[in-house]
């Protein structure tokens, strides 16, 4: 037995994690309407895309890797808020385009994949130790 | 007694070691399988080397090619193989069901468990008669 398997679901607790990051900077910056240099810029959603490394020897996954992180590109959520210090001639406010129920949703996901990987990590090493045992 | 299987290969050890190396190969599988659940249109693979190990140990006289030029005869190479399953059962084509991969691998820990008990035990069997 070699010990890349545990390189395999550990990519998958990277990558698990940093989604969880992403999901996290989503829901902080729900109601964030100007950018770090000041300006009225509404804070976009981050979507994070994953990617499957292929081992060419065997055909199996060695893995799982972030291919990018990207903004979505949906429209912006317009409020009625005419006493805003963002509001436009018409008294609207443009706010982000992040549903908070939508990123409780994408962090359960993450939550449950980085929990059935700690669990195959458990069960790969008890693995090991049987192995060391022959 | 016909029906019995019949261990051709001299010795159990080896028929052991095939059978981990193919439950090693098999939690690689799993190990990418669960690695991936996220991941947009990966497809489930699966390892089988239970019908090769049949195979060996069923076959009365295996013959072995030990050059390239030789014809290998039946059907089955001699490692585990891997097969990617095509069905999808999610909206973004991934082919991963959590639950079954949680069995699977449960499955595959306690039977490498087992087996290495087993190898274990023939070792020491051996060290018996070798001590006598």
């Amino acid at each position: 037995m070699d010990m890349d398997i545990l390189n395999t679901a550990g990519s998958a607790l990277i990558s698990e994690r940093l989604r969880m990051d992403v999901i996290a900077s989503n829901l902080a910056n729900a109601n964030t309407t100007h950018d770090s240099k000041g300006a009225n810029n509404p804070y976009q959603r981050k979507i994070v895309q994953f990617e499957t490394i292929y081992d060419q020897k065997t055909g199996l996954s060695k893995g799982v890797n972030v291919a990018s992180v990207t903004e979505d590109g949906s429209p912006l959520k317009r409020v009625y808020e005419p006493g805003h210090p963002d509001a436009d001639e018409q008294g609207y406010v443009d706010y982000p385009n992040v549903s908070v129920e939508r990123e409780m949703v994408d962090m359960v996901t993450a939550k449950t994949a980085y929990e059935a990987n700690i669990k195959s990590i458990q069960v790969f090493k008890s693995m090991f130790n049987s192995a060391l045992e022959i | 007694m016909e029906n019995q299987p019949i261990n051709r290969l001299g010795n159990p050890i080896e028929s052991i070691g095939f059978a981990l190396q193919g439950l090693e190969m098999r939690s690689k599988a799993i190990a990418g399988n669960i690695a991936n659940i996220n991941t947009p249109g990966y497809k489930r693979k699966v390892v089988n080397f239970e019908d090769i190990l049949q195979d060996k140990t069923f076959k009365d006289v295996e013959m072995r090619s030990t050059d390239s030029s030789h014809i290998i005869t039946g059907t089955n190479p001699s490692k585990p193989i891997v097969i990617s399953e095509d069905q999808s059962f999610n909206v973004d084509s991934n082919g991963i069901d959590i639950d079954k991969e949680m069995v699977e691998l449960s499955k595959t820990g306690l039977r490498f468990k087992a087996l290495s008990a087993l190898a274990k035990k023939q070792f020491d069997q051996m060290k018996g008669i070798i001590r006598g």
